[in-house]
């Protein structure tokens, strides 16, 4: 039974009941009673006329009175069902979120008056309620759709949504939401199986917008999942800032293995600086004790000494050069530059080395060298370092009856010395590093790693203080070229 | 009686000739090898074992450790005699890593040269 009859029969019963039931009664009680008397005062015919006159004139009133009853029952039940029907409209609208307010609470149907005034303080209840979610909705960072339960259409959508897309609400509302929102697994999935943390993107105004989706279900009458609706996290600054996070972790590791890798190198260097200075330090001291205590003599003391000459310049070249190496990249400022004729020091530095090359039978081609000056704007003592380490290691590294071919030419205001060998050369994956400090390659081609790990360092150092440049091209087995580019002073 | 036999692994020329006059000059017979192989190479060829190896550490072609392992190994007729290391390696490790190689004694490169002749003979004598 719907509320409104529920409502308007049990009034008009109670009427009846209250209204008729008495009067039929009465209209019985009297007629015996006047009966009795009537038939008393002018006997039984008469009173039996009179009696069945107002017996049709009761009934006559009897209807009226029913009928006056049934009208006013009728008027009643319109008008109560009138008022009923307006709030049951009220009630429905409200339902659908119009903004509705209730009709005005009939003043003389009090009961009805105090069930409107129930719903409409339900009503306005409610409306703070929806204005309260509605603002969190609004204000909410992250995209909230409402979806149809079936399907794909958007029902309701936050203000973070229409902003992201660039579209006003109503432009929104009724769009199939895989028009504004991709997601990697699909829309048909992810409905069905709802769920978090789905990846996807949205088409924005400004570009692609990387979102995270959560979409939430519930079951139907039948038992069927039933769409509530999706929550869009914009994650594309966490996404950029877990890349970049990514870098720089990746970048930190990186550091912390290149500083364990100079770690390696410092006791690798502190190993090879104490093999490489005390060497020549055994002969001489050896030697020096055997002459002191007098066991050589003549020739033989003779060749001690030389020996021990020998170690000690080994020694003072090696000590040289670190402290050299040491000024070089600290401090540039001290050096004193001046015109220096390279080509002439060339020379000089070949026949400087000239003994030592023959002694490994190492030829020195010097065709290459004009004997025109070429003039470059340097300090003396550094360049004949630079040249000598050159050489130095061209001569050392080099193959038995090999050679090293020197060269010095001048290009667009610019001194070019080359340094070629015909030695073992360098691999490919050594050539980036022969010029760390303290970094030793094979350059032997033995296994041995030689020296100090210093000469093409300091001689690195040099070309810098010169604003030149070197450039190293090599082919194991084949030989390596130095290529020492500097600024003409001519 | 033979003199006792040095063999002297040491790729320094002019340390292995330091080696080699003071040694000489108290009585030794001195063999020397440049690197690891010729001194296998020589082990090899050789009847006579030495009654002291003198080795270096670091040698052009290879470890002098690796290689008191290998002879410790190669030949079981020829047992191998007191190795006494001589190196200028800075490593605090040297000495165990001697001794796990099968050398009898390690000695830095600096020591005076009375006292590696002192360990040369200590070595010899203990091992007759």
């Amino acid at each position: 039974m719907s509320l409104a009859k529920r409502i308007t029969t049990k009034p008009l019963l109670v009427l009846v009941g209250v209204v008729l039931a008495p009067c039929l009664i009465w209209s019985l009680v009297s007629l015996v009673l006047d009966w009795s008397l009537m038939e008393r005062i002018l006997g039984g015919e008469r009173a039996s006329f009179l009696m069945g006159r107002r017996l049709i004139m009761q009934g006559v009133n009897l209807l009226i009175v029913l009928a006056a009853a049934a009208g006013g029952g009728l008027w009643w039940h319109r008008r109560f069902n009138r008022q009923i029907d307006a709030l049951v409209e009220a009630c429905h609208r409200m339902a659908l979120g119009e903004p509705s307010p209730l009709p005005d609470a009939p003043q003389k149907l009090e009961q009805l008056g105090r069930l409107a005034l129930g719903i409409q303080v339900m009503h306005e209840a409610l409306l703070d309620y929806l204005s309260l979610y509605r603002r969190f909705f609004d204000a909410a960072p992250d995209m909230f759709l409402s979806l149809a339960p079936a399907g794909q259409r958007i029902l309701d959508a936050n203000t973070a949504f229409c902003r992201a897309v660039g579209m006003l609400k109503d432009e929104v509302l009724g769009q199939p939401v895989d028009r504004f929102v991709e997601l990697d697994k699909g829309w048909e999935e992810a409905l069905v199986s709802g769920g978090e943390f789905i990846s996807g993107q949205i088409k924005a105004i400004g570009g692609i917008i990387k979102v995270e989706a959560s979409i939430s279900l519930e079951g139907n009458p039948e038992g069927q999942p039933w769409v509530l609706g999706a929550i869009l996290r914009d994650v594309t600054l966490r996404d950029a800032l877990h890349r970049e996070l990514l870098q720089k972790s990746t970048a930190l590791e990186k550091a912390l293995e290149e500083i364990r890798s100079v770690d390696e190198l410092k006791d690798e260097f502190l190993t090879t600086l104490s093999h490489e200075l005390k060497t020549p330090l055994v002969s001489l001291k050896g030697f020096l004790q055997l002459l002191k205590q007098g066991r050589a003599e003549g020739e033989q003391a003779d060749k001690y000494l030389d020996i021990c000459w020998r170690n000690l310049t080994k020694l003072e070249t090696q000590i040289n050069n670190l402290l050299d190496l040491a000024r070089l990249s600290h401090s540039k400022e001290q050096y004193e530059m001046a015109p220096v004729d390279l080509g002439a020091l060339v020379r000089t530095a070949a026949e400087n080395l000239a003994p030592a090359a023959a002694e490994r039978r190492v030829k020195l081609d010097l065709s290459g060298l004009s004997g025109q000056p070429v003039m470059v704007n340097g300090n003396l003592n550094k360049l004949v370092q630079l040249v000598d380490n050159l050489l130095v290691n061209a001569i050392k590294y080099n193959k038995e009856d090999g050679q090293v071919r020197l060269s010095l030419g001048q290009q667009d205001n610019q001194v070019v010395l080359g340094v070629a060998d015909s030695g073992v050369g360098i691999d490919r994956e050594h050539t980036a590093a022969i010029f760390n400090r303290f970094y030793r390659a094979d350059l032997s081609g033995t296994g041995r790693l030689e020296g100090l790990g210093i000469g093409l360092s300091l001689v690195q150092e040099i070309v810098k203080l010169h604003n030149g440049d070197i450039r190293v091209e090599s082919e194991p087995g084949v030989g390596t070229t130095f290529t020492v580019t500097l600024e003409s002073s001519q | 009686m033979n003199p006792p036999l040095v063999l002297i692994v040491e790729d320094d020329v002019d340390t292995a000739a330091l080696y080699s006059a003071v040694l000489e000059s108290e009585g030794m017979q001195v063999v020397h090898c440049a690197g690891r192989q010729q001194a296998s190479s020589w082990w090899s060829n050789t009847a006579r074992c030495p009654d002291l190896v003198v080795l270096d550490v670091r040698l052009p072609d290879g470890s002098g450790l690796d290689l008191c392992s290998e002879l410790g190994h190669a030949d079981h007729a020829k047992p191998l005699p007191p190795v006494l290391v001589l190196s200028a390696h800075g490593d605090p490790r040297m000495p165990s890593r001697c001794k796990q190689a099968g050398a009898s004694a390690f000695l830095d490169k600096l020591v005076s040269l009375d006292n590696l002749v002192k360990k040369a003979k200590e070595l010899i004598n203990n091992n007759y």
